[in-house]
């Protein structure tokens, strides 16, 4: 996906690959993507599916679904308060998910919305990352806490809207990246290459020809993988504007 | 693509899935053969750690064993690198101490990695803490930090063994505490515990604690209380 508007050239690869752990237990992908672009601007989902609950997989697919019809209606209204999207995503996401319960389709929901208007829209419900490239910096949405020690947060059995990590940035017409991922790839990047690995990605995204070349090169970056680190599903989206 | 660029950004070390076992040391335990059993029990869990082939989960293991002295007997490490020493009984029953040092272990992110997958806590004991203010030390671990998010396990042993502390222990109002009546039964616990750690690292999600395990009846012949 490479689009031009005026001044701009947005470009996006994405993949998603199956752990070898769920290969092994003969499960699904659990993760889940969703990129849509629209007049207004890009959306951007990942979603990863609790790896125990039977209907985890349909739940991460319904996140992309109900970000992307959510974001829609949201979007037909001036006030742009990203808090008042949260309502829409979740009830979305449970009529997307019937006739399952919450508890059988738990996925995590992070969300990026680059509109038209300057600015982006960050959104994350659990684990994973979400990092944004502006003026020479680098932003993490989300500081990852322990592992084990918050592994419920997720569409399903979040208990409030404090549970959603949020944020509005002003871009204008600046170049910007944003990289998504869920944790089967940001828990296993060595803490202090993440910066590097980032980067690459933006250099090797850039250099491709179309969307299939840059798709087909996350996927490969997310295939080789190191096996020991490989157990997880593996999701990402490299987003960069220049 | 060149395929080798990206390989040094990935961790090059599986994630850790820890197993704390917090061993009761005291003069009691050397009496009966219990001790004996313990060591041979510990000794065949490594046994079946090492000779597991895992590629994605290492299960590390650490025993702090507390009687008048409370010490760590092996720091944590991959079940493959330890070389176990048998342990030999002494002392009062200094509880509260040891889950102190457990406590400040799981709390080391150097020891505990932010990254590791939910560790496994055992607390093994024939009698009662008598150190001083072990119930707060209990409440602590319990309740407080990275250790009350731990899957917690407790084996009592022998009628002496307070069941009703062991039970506070534990990480779920279902799960009960493993009691043997004898010395010769301590190993059909750690087998029971090697399994259900296997299980757990070779599955899709290696942190969630399996709830059919809070529930298993007598599936080795083990009492629960």
């Amino acid at each position: 996906m490479r689009e031009k508007d005026e001044m701009r050239v947005e470009e996006i690869g994405y993949a998603s690959v199956r752990g070898l752990l769920h290969e092994k237990s003969g499960l699904p992908n659990q993760d889940a993507y969703s990129v849509k672009r629209y007049k207004f601007g890009t959306i951007l989902v990942v979603s990863d599916g609790l790896g125990s609950k039977p209907f985890s997989a349909h739940g991460a697919k319904s996140v992309g679904t109900a970000v992307d019809k959510a974001v829609q209606i949201w979007n037909g209204y001036k006030e742009k308060d990203i808090r008042l999207l949260l309502p829409l995503v979740v009830s979305i996401w449970n009529l997307e998910i019937f006739p399952y319960a919450q508890k059988d389709c738990c996925a995590t929901c992070l969300f990026a919305i680059v509109s038209n208007d300057g600015y982006v829209y960050l959104g994350q419900l659990g684990d994973g990352s979400i990092y944004l490239s502006l003026d020479h910096e680098l932003q993490l949405l989300k500081e990852k806490e322990d592992d084990f020690t918050n592994v419920t947060v997720c569409m399903g059995s979040f208990t409030g809207y404090a549970d959603w990590s949020l944020k509005k940035i002003f871009v204008g017409h600046r170049p910007f990246g944003m990289v998504m991922m869920t944790d089967g790839v940001s828990e296993t990047i060595i803490e202090d290459r993440r910066e590097a690995f980032i980067q690459l990605l933006y250099k090797r995204i850039s250099a491709c020809e179309n969307l299939s070349e840059r798709n087909n090169f996350i996927y490969q970056v997310l295939s080789k993988w190191n096996p020991v680190n490989a157990g997880d599903d593996r999701t990402l989206i490299c987003y960069r504007r220049r | 693509m060149e395929n080798k660029e990206f390989d040094g950004f990935v961790m090059p070390e599986a994630r850790k899935l820890p197993v704390f076992l917090l061993l009761d040391v005291s003069t009691s335990m050397g009496r009966d053969s219990k001790m004996d059993e313990l060591n041979r029990s510990v000794r065949e869990m490594i046994d079946t750690f090492r000779k597991e082939q895992l590629v994605q989960v290492e299960i590390c293991v650490s025993i702090i064993t507390f009687g008048t002295e409370v010490k760590v007997h092996t720091e944590l490490a991959p079940a493959k690198d330890i070389n176990y020493t048998d342990m030999t009984a002494k002392g009062m029953t200094y509880m509260g101490r040891a889950l102190d040092v457990a406590y400040d272990m799981i709390e080391d992110r150097t020891k505990v990695p932010k990254n590791a997958y939910r560790p496994i806590v055992v607390l093994v004991s024939d009698g009662a803490p008598n150190d001083d203010h072990w119930e707060d030390k209990l409440i602590k671990f319990t309740t407080t930090g990275r250790s009350s998010k731990c899957d917690r396990w407790s084996l009592a042993i022998g009628k002496d063994a307070d069941v009703s502390m062991m039970k506070r222990f534990l990480d779920h109002p279902e799960k009960e505490v493993c009691f043997v009546e004898d010395a010769a039964n301590i190993h059909k616990f750690f087998r029971f515990l090697s399994s259900t750690t296997i299980q757990r690292s070779k599955s899709a999600n290696p942190n969630q604690v399996i709830n059919e395990f809070f529930t298993m009846q007598d599936p080795i012949d083990l009492d629960f209380n």
